[in-house]
């Protein structure tokens, strides 16, 4: 046991000294310099709708002998958003400043913000979605189309915009 | 140039340019989405009846008369839509050669849904017109059937299968 005792002192002598070379090493600064980095992030919204075009068709099934209104709805699409703003809302209108027939809409089940009520489409904006600041969601979009045997047959072709805006 | 200095050069613009990549992107995409929707409405036509079935008894007579009571039923009621022109409702029997008489007549038509024609019997298989004039509307009106029998007709039953119809004029 003396031999492995004798041995060990130049052992740790030697780790000493490699400690502190290395510190030694470390502490040596020649200069320094710094800059700023900026990133700046803009207000980004984003809104996109998963189908570009629906087809809404009254058909037999949907009539009832002796009612005069027709209906048929559609919950097929889905609205997307994103948006790193807080106060936004979403907002919709048609195109279609005449219709032959009602057609309304409403956004279902939103995973963010708060659906507004159903609203009858008009080229007014009126409100679709609201509170949805910094956030990004999605909501299925259900049009309910409403038609009168009165009004006879005929097609209405809305285009439908969606927009994120100021709350 | 020092390698720490090229390595934060290198990661100021990798910010820079994710930051322009997400500008261009929001840009590209816009605040606004849209959807085209069609509505197409077809031609409809539905006609229903709220009975499927309904008995006349005759059970009385005039002695004097010498003939029996007719037995009358409203309990049935027509209903209808539709969306198309130049329409009409008509009405057929399955029996075509009745013993005792059978008469159909429109009561209470629901205003502008058409125009009932006058009573209608029942003595053979043929189509014939129970209300005209029935364009893009709905409507209902009472289904009035009158029964009666001659005394030499004697005592039976008969059964009737009545068919309405919309139609084209």
């Amino acid at each position: 046991m003396k031999r492995p005792a004798r041995l060990l002192f130049p052992v740790l002598l030697s780790v000493y000294v490699l400690a502190a070379s290395s510190e030694s090493v470390q502490a040596q600064t020649y200069g320094s310099d710094f800059h700023r980095v900026t990133v700046t992030v803009a207000t980004i919204t984003l809104l996109q709708t998963n189908i570009g075009s629906i087809n809404l068709s009254i058909t037999g099934s949907s009539v009832i002998a002796g009612q005069d209104l027709m209906t048929v709805s559609d919950q097929s699409s889905t609205l997307l958003w994103g948006t790193n703003s807080s106060g936004k809302k979403v907002t919709v209108r048609t195109n279609l400043a005449a219709p032959k027939y009602s057609l309304k809409v409403a956004a279902i089940n939103p995973t963010s913000g708060t659906a507004a009520s159903e609203v009858t489409l008009s080229t007014t904006s009126t409100d679709f979605l609201l509170n949805i600041g910094r956030s990004s969601g999605s909501c299925a979009i259900r049009y309910t189309a409403l038609a009168l045997a009165s009004q006879g047959t005929g097609s209405d072709v809305h285009t439908i915009t969606f927009t994120i805006t100021n709350q | 140039m020092k390698p720490k200095r090229i390595s934060i050069l290198l990661q100021v613009l990798l910010v820079f340019v994710t930051v322009l990549a997400l500008l261009e992107t929001a840009h590209a995409q816009g605040a606004s989405a849209r959807q085209v929707v069609t509505l197409e409405v077809l031609e409809l036509n539905r006609i229903d009846i709220n009975m499927m079935s309904l008995t006349l008894t005759i059970q009385d007579a005039n002695a004097q008369a010498g003939i029996t009571i007719p037995a009358a039923n409203s309990d049935g009621v027509l209903f209808w839509t539709t969306n198309g022109e130049n329409k009409k409702i008509t009405v057929a029997s399955s029996n075509a050669s009745p013993r005792f008489e059978l008469k159909l007549m429109a009561v209470d038509v629901t205003p502008r849904a058409g125009v009932p024609v006058p009573e209608i019997i029942f003595n053979d298989t043929q189509t014939k017109d129970f209300i005209t004039g029935v364009t893009k509307t709905s409507g209902r009106c009472q289904i009035r059937y009158t029964a009666s029998a001659p005394i030499q007709a004697g005592v039976g039953r008969e059964t009737y299968v009545i068919t309405y119809t919309i139609t084209g004029s």
